[in-house]
């Protein structure tokens, strides 16, 4: 009983941690278009099917994190050198 | 009534075709499919679908009855002539829903005998009465341990995306899937839905994500993704559990405009007492009770009334048409709940399904499909005639080409309905007259037998084409 509704909460937990990662993504530029007819699908299927997924996901939108992370730091550098 | 020879709709996969020969259907296949239609076929999946009739029945035959058509097949299968072919852009709500349903309902027991379906296309799904059948044998094939499931997004395309159309937004999905074809596209959709809906997990997972995915990945992904695509697997165990997920989720569906329609809510309300009703039932089951047809088309068949007195009075098949949403969802139910021979489609009679897909063959128009042996119209052609401005020699041209005898239903200008159309609109219909009526009809037709069934003046005619 408890570790079903342990799973259950960490299943519930995943998956707004993935609405909001993927919300927060929503309106970044798109990349090139070229694509087979169903890509997304099994990406998403990739997703759901384990952690293997994740990471090809987490690809897709490395750059943007990478200049996300390096925007961040940047500024706190500017900060620090301030202050 | 398609024609002889190769069905135009059976391209697109290798595996084998379709051929009309004598009216019979048959299906090669091909060499390339060889191995798992003997798989599929010794996994017993299929026996058990066709016992439950889920599946058409195949026999095998002797290719030489084919002839040269059969050439370069290894195996040869007949299958059982459906009654009328229909397509999803057709269907009601309700159609679409329980044809969605039961595709995933084969699928995941194809999975539990080792078979998977190669696609999701809606086209594989047709109707006897109200009950879906998948006609397509060669869409099973072995199942890979760990393989995608390739046919998702033609699932969410074909089926889930226009009920969501329809549940969400209240917007029936028959006009915008028989422009499209294809269905609604996941892409179109993701623009039209509200914020709040994109974070549902099961339109997300669905419906958003995917095109999310597609847009982003970049010809690199795709080539070095290529490479190691095999070796990437969805586990079975998720694999099922996204076909259950798309089940429990589609069956709770319903249009956001006209809420749940049973058919059995409407009998409580609905009276049968009224004599003139009476006589109007009493003329239409004579006259079918007189010929006996196979195939009766009903248009403007509302919630099917003259469809069961039609079945009562011994004919095989109704395919009734309607552009009342609301009316055909509660016909639809009644068929169910009835088990009744009846298949309540999608039409608007001004503008009837074309002949379309690939080189205007693949899909077939109404014309070319309906071969009824009768038509009932009734208090339908002042709809055409004073809503959309038919000329009354046109329509009755028309009416008679859909069939060699029928029942029409004339309902005068002096008509409370008729009224009701004219009030804000000029009477520029002086050719609509009960004498031209009658005169149009018999230049084409002979008319056998006429009764008045209304204090309103409204009149049935029997006719019998030339």
């Amino acid at each position: 009983m408890k570790e079903t509704s342990r799973v259950k909460g960490t299943k519930k937990y995943v998956r707004i941690i993935f609405v909001i990662g993927v919300a927060t993504l929503w309106f970044s530029s798109p990349a090139y278009a070229y694509i087979n007819p169903g890509l997304g699908s099994i990406l998403v299927q990739m997703l759901l099917g384990g952690l293997a997924g994740l990471a090809i996901v987490l690809k897709l939108y490395w750059a943007q994190v990478k200049k996300t992370f390096q925007k961040l730091f940047s500024k706190n550098r500017d900060q620090e050198n301030k202050d | 009534m398609f024609e002889e020879g190769f069905d135009p709709a059976s391209f697109r996969d290798p595996s084998g075709r379709v051929y009309i020969r004598d009216g019979r259907v048959f299906r090669t296949v091909m060499p390339c499919a060889s191995d798992d239609y003997k798989y599929v076929k010794s996994s017993g999946l299929i026996e058990e679908l066709e016992r439950e009739g889920l599946i058409v029945e195949s026999k095998q035959i002797d290719p030489a009855t084919l002839g040269e058509e059969a050439a370069g097949a290894c195996n040869v299968i007949e299958h059982p002539r459906l009654p009328f072919i229909s397509y999803p852009y057709e269907w009601s709500f309700p159609a679409l829903k329980t044809a969605g349903l039961m595709f995933l309902d084969i699928q995941l027991r194809a999975l539990a005998k080792g078979v998977t379906l190669s696609d999701a296309s809606a086209y594989n799904v047709q109707f006897v009465g109200p009950k879906p059948i998948f006609i397509d044998r060669l869409s099973f094939r072995r199942y890979e341990e760990g393989e995608f499931w390739l046919g998702h997004k033609q699932f969410c395309e074909q089926f889930l995306n226009p009920l969501l159309l329809r549940s969400i937004f209240g917007i029936p999905h028959n006009q915008w899937y028989r422009g499209a074809q294809e269905g609604i596209a996941s892409e179109d959709l993701v623009r039209l839905l509200p914020w709040r809906r994109k974070l549902n997990w099961k339109i997300l997972t669905n419906v958003v994500l995917p095109v999310t995915f597609q847009k982003k990945a970049t010809k690199e992904l795709i080539a070095e993704q290529a490479k190691s695509y095999k070796k990437r697997k969805l586990p079975l165990v998720t694999f099922r559990r996204i076909l259950k997920s798309l089940k429990e989720w589609i069956s709770g569906l319903k249009p956001a405009d006209t809420g749940k329609s049973v058919w059995s809510d409407y009998a409580k309300t609905h009276s049968y007492s009224s004599e003139e009703l009476e006589h109007k039932r009493k003329f239409v089951s004579n006259f079918i009770e007189s010929l006996k047809p196979k195939l009766v088309g009903d248009l403007g068949t509302n919630i099917g009334d003259y469809a069961a007195v039609a079945l009562k009075a011994g004919a095989e098949y109704v395919i009734g048409l309607d552009y009342d949403q609301k009316a055909l969802e509660i016909a639809f139910s009644r068929a169910q709940e009835e088990r009744l021979q009846y298949l309540p489609l999608f039409l608007d009679a001004a503008n009837p399904t074309p002949d379309q897909g690939w080189a205007q063959k693949e899909r077939k128009g109404l014309s070319h499909r309906l071969a009824a042996d009768a038509i009932l119209a009734l208090a339908f052609t002042h709809h055409l005639a004073i809503g959309r401005n038919i000329p009354l020699s046109e329509l009755l041209n028309w009416l008679t080409s859909l069939a060699p005898n029928g029942v029409i239903e004339f309902v005068p200008k002096s008509d409370p309905m008729i009224k009701y159309m004219l009030n804000f609109r000029e009477d520029i219909f002086q050719d609509y007259t009960e004498e031209r009526f009658l005169s149009y009809l018999e230049s084409v037709a002979n008319i056998v037998e006429t009764e008045v069934v209304s204090s309103t003046g409204r009149r049935l005619i029997r006719y019998t084409r030339r």
